[in-house]
């Protein structure tokens, strides 16, 4: 287990592109899987992170170290959060998988909530395009679904 | 861009309002079985109870309109299935569906953000064992969550004055099995039929006595939903006891108003069915003190800061629950604001996917045969509120 040392311990992350971070193990064990990993003693000097790159590496620790800075007040911490999802979609996703591999359940929370926000009133063909979805349906399948619920498909967005 | 996995997916579309979910069900033959899964519809209903962005009022006065709960600007009459067919009563709202009946139609459930419906089989009532009687009918709509079913239950209560005795009859319809059974009879008598069975934790509740006597304790008695069986509620310390009582439910929690010459108090019961866990939870001084009105409490606030008010079954209020200070919330768009009706009775709603079981388009009948049914709508209409809807002293 974590020895007592009274300077600051710091973890060593190693990206899939092997890109090498020092972050302070405070801010690093807020993502469960990394927690687990220490714990667990399992990790040596540097932790391997096989399935997140570099560049999503650099906003998840921005994301970390304002979340693990207990003088921000509630407030300011939700205009963090919502400054921090003003991102492309592609980007979001890149974020989500990489939130839900290291177990940030507030990260993965506020960017779920990101795309869902985005969803709303957007047409099926939309959401294909967006999510790379192919369309298994006949076109009399489709347009039997359609007709199941009709009305709901007035006033959906324009793509 | 990269795909997300199947559970992931599932969190994201939890997130939806009703309507887009129902658009999206074309995207591919994996969408729609996700979004028809019953494990998808109980994920997205439980993240829907949480977010009042998915809760709206369901007004019943003599037609039914809704309001979306975090902005109540905008309020819109309901395309029920029963709206032709002369005065429906809204006698339930659970998990999505609401509970409707109407005098010539009978009961429905009916989900208002699927807008599909199914008809209740009629079922008959007892004849009354007395020569002279009154009778009451009341009902109740809730969930089993062991059975994952969802009942309503009847109750038809004939009250024989000469000899001050009572007997019940209660019938528990399950939409799973789509019959009617008969229960225990309901051993108390109910103190006011107007009043639907309150829905809580697994139980319905309605205030009750032991014998129709004005000097006779009101109790609470909660009829469990999975196991059938009825039981009585404790109830809080009241300092004082000559008050009007009122039966709800605010944020999943039952609760009693207790309303007074100058006061309301409310109370809520927030470790359900452990004594000794009511909490006055509020004192309401009603802002046209003195007089005694009625404050029904419907729902928190968006940041729980606040509770929603209806006084008398007319105005609104939110109550700042820190500063105790009341705002008027007046709905735009409102029928109510050429004139203001004897009453109406309001309900929360969450949009939810549960489905019910549709039979169809309701027979629209001829012409004729239309105007022929209004008439003997309003007729039976009446009789339908002297009988169902009386309030006993």
């Amino acid at each position: 287990m974590a020895t007592t040392t009274t300077e600051t311990k710091m973890l060593t992350l190693c990206t899939s592109d092997k890109q090498q971070f020092q972050i302070e193990e405070t801010i690093a064990l807020q993502a469960v899987t990394i927690r687990n990993m220490v714990e667990d003693e399992c990790a040596s000097n540097v932790i391997p992170l096989p399935n997140v790159n570099s560049k999503i590496m650099i906003q998840i620790i921005e994301y970390l170290k304002k979340h693990v800075d207990s003088s921000v007040s509630k407030e300011d911490m939700e205009k963090f959060d919502s400054a921090f999802v003003e991102k492309k979609l592609s980007e979001i996703f890149d974020i989500i998988l990489a939130a839900n591999y290291l177990n940030i359940k507030n990260l993965l929370d506020i960017c779920c909530q990101r795309v869902a926000d985005v969803m709303k009133n957007k047409s099926p063909e939309w959401v294909r395009r967006t999510f790379n979805i192919v369309n298994d349906f006949t076109a009399e399948e489709e347009a039997k679904i359609r007709k199941e619920h009709e009305w709901a498909f007035e006033g959906v967005d324009e793509d | 861009m990269s795909s997300l996995p199947i559970d992931i997916m599932a969190d994201l579309l939890s997130r939806l309002p009703v309507t887009t979910l129902l658009q999206l069900r074309c995207v591919s033959k994996c969408w729609r079985s996700l979004i028809d899964s019953p494990n998808f519809i109980k994920m997205h209903l439980h993240r829907s109870k949480g977010n009042t962005a998915c809760h709206s009022l369901v007004f019943n006065s003599n037609k039914l309109y809704s309001s979306e709960l975090d902005s109540l600007n905008f309020l819109m009459e309901l395309n029920h299935p029963l709206k032709n067919f002369g005065t429906t009563t809204v006698m339930g709202s659970c998990n999505g569906l609401l509970l409707l009946a109407n005098k010539d139609k009978g009961v429905y459930l009916w989900n208002m953000s699927t807008r599909k419906h199914h008809k209740l089989p009629d079922t008959s009532a007892q004849s009354s064992p007395y020569p002279q009687y009154l009778r009451y009918m009341s009902y109740g709509f809730g969930y089993d969550s062991n059975l994952d079913d969802y009942k309503v239950v009847r109750i038809v209560q004939f009250y024989y004055e000469e000899c001050d005795s009572f007997s019940s009859e209660v019938k528990v319809y399950s939409l799973k099995s789509n019959s009617w059974r008969t229960v225990q009879q309901l051993p108390y008598y109910l103190c006011f039929t107007c009043q639907w069975g309150a829905y809580a934790c697994g139980a319905l509740h309605w205030a009750v006595k032991q014998r129709r006597d004005p000097d006779m304790p009101i109790l609470v008695v909660a009829f469990d939903i999975g196991t059938e069986e009825y039981r009585l509620l404790s109830q809080p310390e009241y300092l004082i006891e000559d008050f009007d009582m009122g039966l709800e439910v605010l944020g999943g929690c039952i609760c009693i108003t207790c309303s007074y010459d100058t006061n309301i108090d409310i109370w809520v019961m927030k470790d359900y069915g452990v004594n000794g866990s009511w909490t006055k939870f509020l004192v309401v001084i009603p802002p046209r003190a003195p007089i005694r009105e009625y404050m029904k409490p419907l729902a928190y606030s968006k940041g729980g800061e606040e509770i929603l008010l209806n006084c008398d079954g007319e105005r609104f209020f939110w109550y700042d629950l820190a500063l105790k200070t009341f705002k008027e919330a007046t709905i735009c768009g409102s029928p109510f604001s050429d004139y203001v009706p004897y009453s109406y009775y309001v309900v929360v709603y969450i949009g939810s996917l549960v489905p019910v079981a549709d039979f169809g388009e309701i027979d629209h009948g001829n012409q004729h045969g239309q105007e022929k049914k209004q008439q003997k709508n309003r007729r039976e209409r009446d009789d339908f509120l002297s009988e169902g809807f009386k309030l006993v002293l």
